[in-house]
């Protein structure tokens, strides 16, 4: 019979140091059903047995405050796991015995881990696991995850299997003692031993807690006309929270009272922190390193960029190879510039997701993030959100996928979306190359000029989007404050961050390619013409015909498509407007070309300088710069959100307000120029 | 006091917390409970506040700490 461990703890207590030591290259990321959570699985050999490994999400607790707290609770409660090893982090024990202290009372065997030893020894504390083990009842084990050397107690203990659970009756003294007759009143209610594994006790505390999904499972086991009794009584109890809370941390006290010398001071505090969480100088210093990790981010990323961008070049050979051997020219357009150019697409975009991941990845392995968060907080507070929820619009100056994904970090679901449909603003890399090019093709150093007017509009949109959709999406209880630890700085762990950088990769690649491929099939059938003119195209003929309407917009029938183009991938606008322009082959192989051949510049610019008014210009550079971004952030969203309503909603706002300001910029401009 | 008022450098505890239970469960996770022994590192208007209470260093949102009540322990 193959045994299964579960791994729980509090965020930075060293779960996934353990978790990648054991397991290697032995794991799995998937989701969890039905939740955007991640979750790890993987497994490792002991002396001939197999032993599966689950890496539960890093929370504080096992409220039911959020996603992850849910998934992992019920984990739990599912008993898949023989044995629970809760990792405290011994250089904050106290507090990170939180854990364990709302872990007491489910009756799964468990056993706890006194990770970071070293660090404990450094800071002059002395603990002796023996004795926090007498009276838990349960193994405790002093660990290094860091060190693999040393595992050999913890593989020994944990592969024979654990049958104890903690001993929770102090802290049931602690329930009686604070909430006096209450305590017997609510048992008496409760099934007598309590309902699955959750004791009566445990119960207890999260009925005072008001646990929403705890008492949903009271009221289904109890029926309906008990439960009514119980909430009279649940009803006269204020700050169930908080006194439940004192109990625990009563509890823990008493665990640790004759069993940690400390010797060691308080808070040391290093002058960069002082520097990082300053009002003065820590929001330049988090511009700076964030604009360095944007950087660092292309670099980790340029090998598979490269590669990307090198397949579409083989496109040509190719497809004359397919030609000559006599295959339909329509066939060859669909394969060759279709698909073809999508996976070039895909592997760049990719490859920046890859690098983002590792750069911004070190930067919360490091510890700066929160600091970055704690600076911006009063900023991201204007937009209703709080300081965590500032990384998705920094991931999102370089793609807006990465920023999609940074949103993970938020609490609730309507706090994502909300910061997800604000980061839409965020100009991606893509779409700052376009708008640099033709704006300075039509304006010179006037593009500056530009630039700032975009980010004044940028302002204004983020101010009026946060209240559209803020008002419908973020109800008051959603609005909450920070609450975050600022941890001690820890070295990076290369080749855990390598890892999950590869895994992110991996997962963008494959919905880009779903998406892209399909999109470019129905692109490059629609703009093809047996001459190769566009114009002869449907695509060209439906472009023409509505004309009339879009140039409201100030958009022309090739700038109108080419804005269309840029939903499939932004640096695709420069080559749809190559190709429309040019009429010389299909909107698709124009794509194929930017990508691959990027210097042919000074060509386009002449032909589009003969071919706009600047009016013209600045209206198509608008509505690109406001569109939604690119077809394959839209699918991330999704992905993250589970939600098609908002995501489309939000979609088709971004749209329709790209065009709108396109008509304002393009009916001023022509009273300017 | 509320924690808003504390003085940048004090060791105070905390007396009680306010707020619906959703806060209370979220603040009593990383630790903040009533009798909670703190140090206020930080205390800067348009910042969150920032405190170091059993081993950890916590930021908390301005208007939330007015719901902490404290006192300073000498």
């Amino acid at each position: 019979m193959s045994s299964a461990i579960a791994l729980l703890g509090q965020p930075n207590s060293g779960k996934s140091t353990l978790f990648n030591a054991l397991t290697g290259a032995h794991q799995h990321v998937g989701n969890w059903p039905g939740k955007t959570v991640e979750k790890n699985e993987g497994s490792f050999d002991y002396e001939g047995k197999k032993i599966k490994v689950i890496d539960l999400p890093g929370t504080y607790s096992l409220a039911a405050n959020s996603d992850e707290e849910i998934v992992t609770r019920d984990y739990i409660a599912g008993q898949e796991a023989d044995t629970v090893c809760i990792l405290a982090d011994s250089s904050q024990l106290e507090r990170s015995l939180f854990m364990l202290a709302d872990y007491a009372g489910i009756r799964v065997p468990a056993l706890l881990l006194l990770n970071m030893m070293d660090v404990a020894k450094v800071q002059g504390k002395n603990i002796d696991a023996k004795k926090i083990s007498k009276k838990l009842g349960i193994s405790v084990i002093p660990f290094v995850a860091q060190d693999k050397k040393n595992y050999s107690e913890f593989l020994s203990t944990v592969s024979a299997k654990q049958k104890a659970y903690p001993d929770y009756s102090v802290l049931e003294e602690e329930y009686k003692k604070e909430f006096g007759e209450t305590y017997a009143d609510v048992c008496r209610i409760l099934p007598e031993n309590g309902i699955g594994v959750y004791s009566p006790c445990w119960l207890f505390a999260k009925l005072v807690e008001k646990d929403p999904v705890a008492m949903q499972l009271v009221e289904d086991k109890i029926g309906s006309e008990k439960y009514s009794e119980l909430n009279k009584i649940l009803s006269g109890i204020k700050d169930g929270s908080s006194r439940t809370g004192s109990c625990k941390f009563a509890w823990i006290d008493a665990i640790l009272e004759g069993s940690v010398k400390d010797s060691g001071s308080g808070l040391l505090r290093s002058k960069f922190d002082r520097i990082a969480t300053s009002k003065r100088w820590g929001k330049p210093l988090a511009i700076a390193i964030m604009l360095g990790a944007l950087i660092l981010s292309i670099i980790f990323g340029i090998p598979f960029m490269m590669l990307g961008s090198y397949i579409p070049g083989l496109a040509a050979p190719v497809a004359d190879a397919l030609l000559e051997a006599g295959a339909h020219p329509l066939l060859v357009t669909v394969l060759c510039d279709g698909i073809w150019t999508a996976v070039g697409f895909a592997l760049a975009m990719s490859g920046y997701i890859f690098g983002a991941s590792i750069a911004f990845g070190l930067l919360e392995e490091v510890g700066y993030m929160a600091r970055i968060s704690y600076v911006f907080d009063n900023t991201m507070r204007k937009l209703g959100l709080h300081g965590k929820a500032v990384m998705p619009f920094i991931c999102s100056f370089g793609c807006n996928i990465a920023g999609s994904s940074g949103t993970r970090v938020l609490d609730t679901w309507s706090q994502r979306m909300t910061a997800i449909a604000l980061s839409w603003v965020v100009p991606c890399g893509s779409t700052w190359g376009v708008v640099g090019l033709i704006g300075s093709v039509f304006f010179g150093p006037g593009v500056i000029v530009i630039i700032l007017l975009m980010f004044a509009i940028s302002a204004l949109h983020l101010f009026i989007t946060s209240k559209v959709f803020g008002r419908k999406l973020l109800k008051p209880s959603d609005r909450t404050g920070i609450i975050m630890e600022l941890p001690p700085y820890h070295k990076p762990r290369w080749g855990a961050l390598v890892k999950h950088g590869l895994i992110k990769m991996k997962e963008a690649l494959k919905r880009a390619l779903i998406v892209i491929t399909l999109i470019s099939i129905v692109l490059s059938l629609l703009s093809y013409s047996e001459s190769g003119d566009f114009t002869e195209s449907i695509l060209g003929r439906i472009g023409e015909a509505i004309e009339p309407v879009t140039m409201f917009f100030g958009l022309r029938c090739q700038t109108f498509i080419a804005w269309i183009g840029s939903m499939m991938a932004k640096e695709g606008a420069l080559g749809v407007l190559a190709s429309t322009f040019s009429h010389d082959s299909g909107v698709m192989h124009a794509l194929a070309t930017m990508k691959s051949n990027p210097v042919d510049n000074t060509a386009l610019a002449d032909i589009l300088k003969t071919a706009l008014t600047k009016p013209e210009a600045l209206a198509f550079l608008f509505a690109f710069y406001f569109n939604m971004p690119c077809l394959m952030a839209l699918s991330a969203t999704l992905h993250e959100t589970r939600s098609k309503k908002w995501t489309f909603l939000v979609a088709g706002y971004y749209v329709v307000m790209s065009l709108l300001i396109a008509a304002i910029v393009y009916h001023v401009a022509c009273l300017i120029f | 006091m509320v924690l808003t008022e504390a003085k940048e450098g004090m060791t105070g505890r905390i007396r009680s917390v306010g707020g619906t239970p959703e806060y209370q469960r979220r603040i009593t996770s990383v630790g903040l409970t009533p009798g909670c022994v703190f140090n206020v590192i930080q205390n800067r208007t348009k910042q969150p506040v920032l405190i170091y209470a059993r081993n950890t260093q916590i930021a908390l949102d301005r208007s939330d700490c007015e719901k902490i009540e404290t006192e300073v322990v000498s």
